[in-house]
């Protein structure tokens, strides 16, 4: 690690394993790519693991994939969407399980946290967007527009409510990614810096070196929190999703 | 790790310009107090936050794309079809199950119903049996006793008409008894008989008075 200093920031630093050029673009396999592959196999492996006994009695793994399974179909998607949303169920079972698994992979030491990365989160959330908009005018054409004009609200308010209703959905796909990015951003550069400041303590010596179990005791409750937020915040993404989706399907019927 | 960092630098792509901060719009991180006395080795660090780093985007983006529609096609062609037809197989199974129960349940409450209506039956059957015997016999006694009560009867009026018939001979006896009684004493006493018309009025009238 020597070449890597000690600022809070190089754990989110790109570097390619395999160099790939294509057409003046740098696709290189890098440590992100690395860690999205591995969210992605762990994924694949857990569930394959999972299901493969197929037993009506479950195993231990089979119990943890149907739990996982259960709750994002039943008790997110479909709590969310009604019995419509079962066709949206692999879209936003794909997106927990990525987040999910990245977001836990980047609370290993040395690993790196794909979700930390705005262009990976807003790229996603883009994807939802899209998604959201094409549902929307599949299902309703040009009717979907009415989204925009709140039910119920008085005529003369409507030439205000409908650009913030406008302006509002715009803005979802920033609003979904940055809660993701910068939660992880927020939690991994904590985590570093009181690791950081634990090792200048210890090295300062004396009366300094004691005091030491400050930062350690704080970078315990820290490590405990983002426990909490890796899995909170994939969940949240997946449970803007389904909201977004749900409005896309039912526009403003409920 | 050394490899790596030694990797990257080679890897990046030569810039002629030192990277400004004003180009990514956010200041330069300051290099944390450990490092600024003892780092050895150049800064080579892009300043700035590496999620503003451009160059990474494409890259990024890629892997992304590739590792989202990998999952994707994972899920939707294995993973769901397998977890959710495991998971239906088991709710079919438990929904047959309480079925099946359910089943016995309405079968073992119909045959007690059936038995307790048997019994009922029976029960109903067996009263009813007794009380036609009881009625059969209580008919039976009742024509006995009619019958013997007309037989009585019959036998009372006749013997009070044969009674009545030999008090009519008696009394017809009486008569001529007594009047040759009385003539006997007339004679007796008299020494001549009395006419017998008189002695038969007499006895008539002494009959009537009595």
């Amino acid at each position: 690690m020597a070449a890597h200093g000690h600022s809070p920031m190089v754990q989110f630093e790109v570097h390619p394993i395999i160099p790939i050029h294509v057409g003046g673009y740098d696709l290189s396999f890098t440590n992100s790519s690395l860690w999205m592959v591995l969210a992605v196999a762990t994924a694949t492996l857990v569930m394959w693991l999972g299901v493969k006994r197929d037993g009506i009695i479950p195993g231990r793994l089979q119990s943890v994939v149907e739990l996982i399974y259960d709750f994002i179909e039943r008790q997110t998607v479909l709590n969310v969407m009604g019995e419509e949303g079962r066709r949206f169920f692999p879209f936003v079972l794909t997106i927990f399980l990525f987040i999910f698994f990245s977001n836990y992979f980047g609370l290993i030491p040395y690993s790196f946290t794909v979700t930390s990365h705005i262009i990976v989160t807003f790229a996603m959330a883009l994807v939802v967007f899209v998604t959201v908009l094409g549902v929307g005018f599949w299902t309703h054409g040009l009717h979907f527009l009415s989204l925009f004009v709140p039910s119920g609200a008085p005529g003369w308010l409507l030439p205000v409510l409908v650009p913030i209703e406008i302006i509002s959905f715009l803005t979802r796909p920033m609003s979904l990614s940055v809660r993701l990015a910068a939660n992880m951003l927020a939690g991994h550069t904590m985590l570093k810096v009181f690791a950081g400041f634990i090792v200048t303590m210890l090295s300062a010596g004396g009366i300094l070196a004691a005091f030491a179990v400050a930062p350690l005791l704080a970078g315990i409750a820290v490590t405990t929190l983002e426990v909490l937020v890796a899995g909170i915040q994939a969940w949240v993404f997946a449970l803007l999703t389904c909201i977004y989706l749900n409005e896309a399907v039912h526009l403003h019927e409920h | 790790m050394a490899e790596t960092a030694l990797l990257y630098v080679n890897a990046a792509p030569p810039e002629d310009l030192p990277p400004a901060p004003a180009d990514s719009g956010i200041p330069p991180l300051p290099d944390s107090p450990v490092t600024s006395a003892t780092t050895e080795v150049p800064v080579e660090h892009k300043v700035g936050l590496p999620q503003l780093n451009v160059e990474t985007f494409a890259g990024q983006l890629f892997w992304l794309a590739v590792s989202l529609i990998v999952l994707f096609l994972v899920i939707s062609r294995l993973g769901v079809p397998k977890i959710g037809g495991v998971m239906a197989a088991r709710a079919g199974r438990i929904k047959g199950d309480i079925d099946a129960a359910a089943d016995s349940k309405r079968k073992s409450e119909e045959a007690l119903a059936r038995y307790e209506k048997a019994l009922a039956d029976a029960r109903a059957r067996a009263l009813k049996i007794g009380d036609d015997m009881r009625k059969v016999s209580q008919d039976e006694a009742d024509a006995k006793n009619a019958a013997e009560a007309e037989r009585v009867a019959a036998e009372t009026a006749k013997a009070e008409a044969r009674i009545a018939e030999m008090r009519k001979a008696a009394m017809a006896n009486v008569a001529t008894l007594a009047g040759d009684v009385a003539s006997e004493i007339v004679s007796k006493l008299t020494g001549e008989a009395a006419p017998a018309s008189d002695v038969s009025n007499a006895v008539r009238s002494a009959l009537k008075t009595a």
